[in-house]
């Protein structure tokens, strides 16, 4: 008899803990993607309601319309300096990856992933090619709904992307830009990270206007480099040609002309200065050019085009380089240049490359 | 990730309770946590998964625009009860009727797998067989609850909240549905009862 129970329990515990093997899992990063598809959803449902609220009040009766007309007046004011694109690309995403490869998220569709220096387009009539393949189709949104695109470029890649506007954005490394499936009427809105040169295209109805973290750049059409990583405190806006306005959160305001650079350091911007734009702008033709820079500038570069950690030893940081280095280089030549120029070798060591003074 | 820390060692309720206040963080955490739960859960209703996985997804979007969430004690039972609703509801839009009614609940224990079980032991493997047809014949409430308490570890608070009774209801009802394998048992009578509360 106590033999049986003993034999029983084993059955029963058997079973249950096979029972518990058999119990469908679920790895870390699913659910770190399923609940980012919860958060895109919210949004969407958040945006929907606050506009069928205003729908139905309107259907409701006379007095309700002169309220309601309040209401509109009121949404549509708050609809021109809504920051919903703020508020998605602030809920979507904590940090940008160090590898793997660029992603392109559109609502409601796969992920997409994009190969290195590749060419996004949107096109006017909503079709969606990387290179020359389609991924996808924007469908009609119901009026005033407005759902985001995500690209995610990690370190050590780069891409084109065109907006259906005819706007161009060369992606450095390290950046994320999110941009509404479709534009406003009477606004283009985008978000960025990272640093992005723009090309945009003239439209004097529909301000094109470029929002960071903590400042953001309006235009009607023009071209100019932005850069603004979130780890480095100082973000910066150089202007090729045109005229750009770029406002702080704290709404203090700059213009700057043609060939000015201006610094926007924990949200202030300072004062406009000229300078020569090449320095600046060069990256989206493969090219890194310094004038009497610290090395360390350089390495933290090299870092966001190759992907690659440089340890720098004692003394390398603070020695100063000018010149330009071709980045469609390997990495090893790059490297053998700046050895040439400046007393540093470098030694491959544990997937790092050290840096130390000659 | 640096919210993870300062929510991870937190209970259920209190998660709960800064997510009624609309931390989303919480209802993240919570996800997160139980995700696998309603997964499981939901498969044991309807062996659809992409129907299951997008009926977690609706409960969790519903949560996170709700302005005013409920409390609840028993936020495991609350979850999986909201997420049975969510099926039945998109299975009646769907005008699916079959598929819910037969074999809730089936653990999906084959023979063959059995005999892999107890490859060496043919009394195990009898008394394996036996329990398992046994299980297989009960009414679905009583696999649901044998399935959320031993399968799932819930306790018999949480079946009560899940089910709407009494903890004491829910009681009998796990301890009915043993004396039903009990009976449905040609040998072992109360030893089975005995040897699935002590294990």
């Amino acid at each position: 008899m106590e033999k049986e129970k003993l034999s029983l329990q084993h059955v029963v515990k058997t079973l249950i803990s096979y029972a518990r093997e058999q119990e469908r899992r679920v790895a870390p990063e699913e659910l770190d993607a399923l609940w980012a598809e919860v958060e895109k959803r919210t949004e969407a449902e958040r945006r929907r309601k606050s506009h069928r609220r205003i729908f139905y009040a309107a259907a409701s009766s006379a007095a309700a319309i002169i309220f309601c007309a309040f209401l509109i007046g009121r949404q549509y004011i708050s609809y021109c300096d809504d920051d919903s694109i703020s508020e998605f690309a602030g809920q979507t995403w904590t940090h940008i990856p160090d590898g793997g490869e660029i992603l392109l998220m559109m609502p409601g569709k796969k992920e997409v992933e994009v190969e290195q220096a590749a060419n996004i387009v949107h096109s006017k009539e909503g079709i969606i090619t990387v290179n020359t393949d389609t991924v996808g189709i924007e469908e009609e949104t119901r009026e005033k709904e407005v759902l985001f695109n995500q690209l995610i470029i990690p370190k050590g890649k780069r891409t084109y992307l065109t907006l259906a506007d005819g706007t161009r954005l060369w992606a450095n490394a390290g950046t994320r830009i999110v941009y509404p499936t479709r534009f406003k009427k009477r606004l283009r809105e985008i978000y960025m990270e990272g640093e992005v040169y723009l090309d945009v295209a003239r439209n004097e109805k529909a301000p094109f206007v470029v929002k960071t973290n903590d400042f953001q750049i309006q235009v009607l059409g023009t071209s100019f480099n932005v850069s603004a990583y979130p780890s480095e405190n100082t973000a910066s806006v150089v202007l090729v040609k045109g005229s750009v306005n770029v406002k702080s959160k704290g709404k203090e305001e700059v213009t700057l002309a043609p060939g000015q650079l201006v610094d926007i350091q924990t949200g202030k911007p300072g004062t406009p200065r000229n300078v020569n734009v090449e320095p600046y702008v060069c990256w989206i033709r493969n090219m890194l050019m310094f004038a009497d820079e610290p090395l360390d500038k350089v390495f933290k570069k090299l870092n966001l085009y190759y992907g690659e950690d440089f340890v720098l030893g004692p003394g390398v940081a603070e020695l100063r380089v000018s010149g330009k280095l071709d980045l469609k280089e390997k990495q090893e030549e790059v490297l053998h240049t700046i050895s040439y120029s400046a007393p540093v070798i470098y030694e491959e060591k544990g997937g790092k490359i050290y840096i130390y003074r000659k | 990730m640096q919210y993870t820390s300062a929510y991870q060692n937190m209970t259920d309720k209190a998660l709960w309770n800064l997510a009624v206040k609309g931390d989303k963080k919480a209802l993240s955490v919570l996800y997160k946590k139980h995700y696998e739960l309603l997964l499981n859960f939901g498969l044991k209703y309807i062996a659809d998964e992409e129907l299951v996985k997008d009926c977690i997804q609706d409960i969790f979007v519903r949560f996170c625009t709700s302005s005013n969430l409920s409390q609840t004690d028993y936020v495991r039972s609350y979850l999986l009860t909201s997420l049975k609703h969510s099926i039945s509801d998109k299975l009646s839009a769907l005008k699916i009727t079959e598929g819910l009614d037969a074999h809730l609940f089936d653990l999906k224990i084959e023979d063959s797998a059995l005999e892999v079980l107890f490859k060496n032991n043919d009394e195990e493997l009898r008394i394996g067989k036996q329990l398992m047809d046994a299980y297989k014949k009960l009414p679905d409430n009583q696999r649901e609850a044998i399935y959320l308490r031993y399968v799932k570890g819930l306790s018999y608070k949480e079946i009560a909240a899940f089910l709407d009774i009494t903890p004491q209801s829910s009681m009998n009802l796990v301890s009915r549905a043993l004396s039903g394998l009990r009976s449905r048992m040609s040998l072992e009578d109360y030893l089975l009862a005995l040897a699935l509360f002590f294990s």
